[in-house]
């Protein structure tokens, strides 16, 4: 292998962000190079150097271990957290999608495809009152429980995803912008193996197992609350495969080229 | 079985080495690989991810100088570094008399305990 073909597979593998990658390979090329010249220096072709520089380097896969092996336990627990705190706030985003959804629903379905109540559903008085204040165009109590259901389906659900992007801009200043401004990491440098490589894996499985816990419910028609209409969980399915397939052709993208050279 | 020992105490040979003044990554390897006498030879690229991770814990610094036309990054001890190396130096000869004493004496006793 040649140390240009070595060095652009590390650069692939290596899942190192930013200014950190291209010091990294820098300092790989650099010496790379250097035992190069030691090796013609020997006696060796261009050739010969070049292989003997990489094997003397060690596989891709070697260094790129070596790397990720570099941060400990804190830095793992900082790794988590961030990915923790990145999936949350992706989630609250696709709640706030599924909202809209709803909101289309309403619109081209009427208000029950949402917010229906299950048959047979009782409500306390001074709800159904409070319910009828809120909804005038409303007659019986059950039309304004309609109402209020699949009123709170968009609003309750856009203002969980107002709150996802804020806890996402948060992410972003705290991850990229604090250490660019004061100039190093402030806090215990991770690999960023969850929380960046993994995290497009990890939104598509966290999001197909929302989609496919709420078909559950959907079938047999467990509800959670006032709401029993269909489109209250198809919208959260909807949006959950939606958010499911972007995340897993984003993490397919992601894959390291297969090795052209052994 | 010598280079898992090795990954055990790469700090400690990183650090001695880089006692004897800043050096680049290639310099730092050959220089451990000379003074081991060919005994400690790891994958050469598998070695920075432990000076950074020394330059981490703040017992190396690094700055970055141009060389050949390329960057090139040296490494140097810190003053913490310079310590945290004398303090690792006494233990392992502490270490080092405490296993040459009771192995010395085993050989001389013999596999069987007995005078040789």
């Amino acid at each position: 292998m040649s140390v240009d073909d070595y060095l652009a597979e590390l650069r692939v593998r290596l899942r190192v962000r930013g200014p950190e990658r291209e010091l990294l390979l820098a300092e790989a090329e650099d010496h790379l190079r250097e035992t190069v010249v030691a090796g013609l220096a020997a006696g060796l072709t261009r050739r010969e150097a070049e292989e003997a520089a990489v094997s003397a380097f060690g596989s891709v896969g070697a260094v790129v271990r070596a790397h990720r092996a570099r941060h400990g336990k804190v830095a793992l627990l900082v790794d988590a957290v961030f990915a923790a705190w990145k999936l949350g706030s992706a989630g609250l985003v696709a709640v706030g999608a599924s909202g809209l959804i709803a909101a289309v629903m309403n619109s081209a379905f009427g208000r029950s495809f949402v917010g229906a109540a299950a048959s047979g559903s009782r409500f306390a008085a001074d709800r159904c009152r409070y319910w009828l204040s809120i909804w005038h165009q409303a007659h019986t109590c059950l039309q304004a429980a309609t109402l209020e259901s699949s009123s709170d389906a968009v609003s309750l659900r856009v203002a969980a995803g107002i709150v996802g992007l804020i806890l996402l801009a948060g992410y972003w200043v705290v991850r990229s912008a604090v250490p660019r401004i004061v100039g190093r990491t402030p806090w215990p440098r991770d690999s960023g193996t969850l929380s960046r490589d993994w995290f497009p894996a990890l939104a598509a499985l966290g999001s197909g197992g929302a989609a496919l816990l709420m078909t559950v419910l959907l079938t047999t028609r467990t509800f959670l609350g006032v709401a029993a209409g269909p489109g209250f969980y198809l919208s959260g399915i909807l949006a959950a495969l939606a958010v499911c397939a972007f995340s897993s052709l984003f993490a397919l993208r992601r894959r390291p080229p297969r090795r052209i050279h052994s | 079985m010598i280079r898992e020992r090795l990954k055990g105490n790469l700090d400690l040979l990183l650090l001695s080495v880089l006692s004897a003044g800043p050096a680049h990554g290639y310099a730092v390897i050959s220089a451990l690989r000379e003074r081991s006498a060919g005994t400690f030879d790891l994958p050469e690229g598998t070695i920075y991810p432990a000076l950074h991770r020394l330059e981490d814990a703040g017992l190396l610094e690094s700055s970055w100088a141009e060389a050949d036309g390329r960057k090139r990054r040296v490494y140097g001890l810190t003053v913490q570094g310079a310590a945290a190396l004398a303090d690792e130096q006494t233990q392992w000869r502490a270490f080092a008399d405490g296993m040459r004493a009771v192995l010395g004496w085993a050989e001389w006793r013999g596999p069987a305990g007995q005078p040789a």
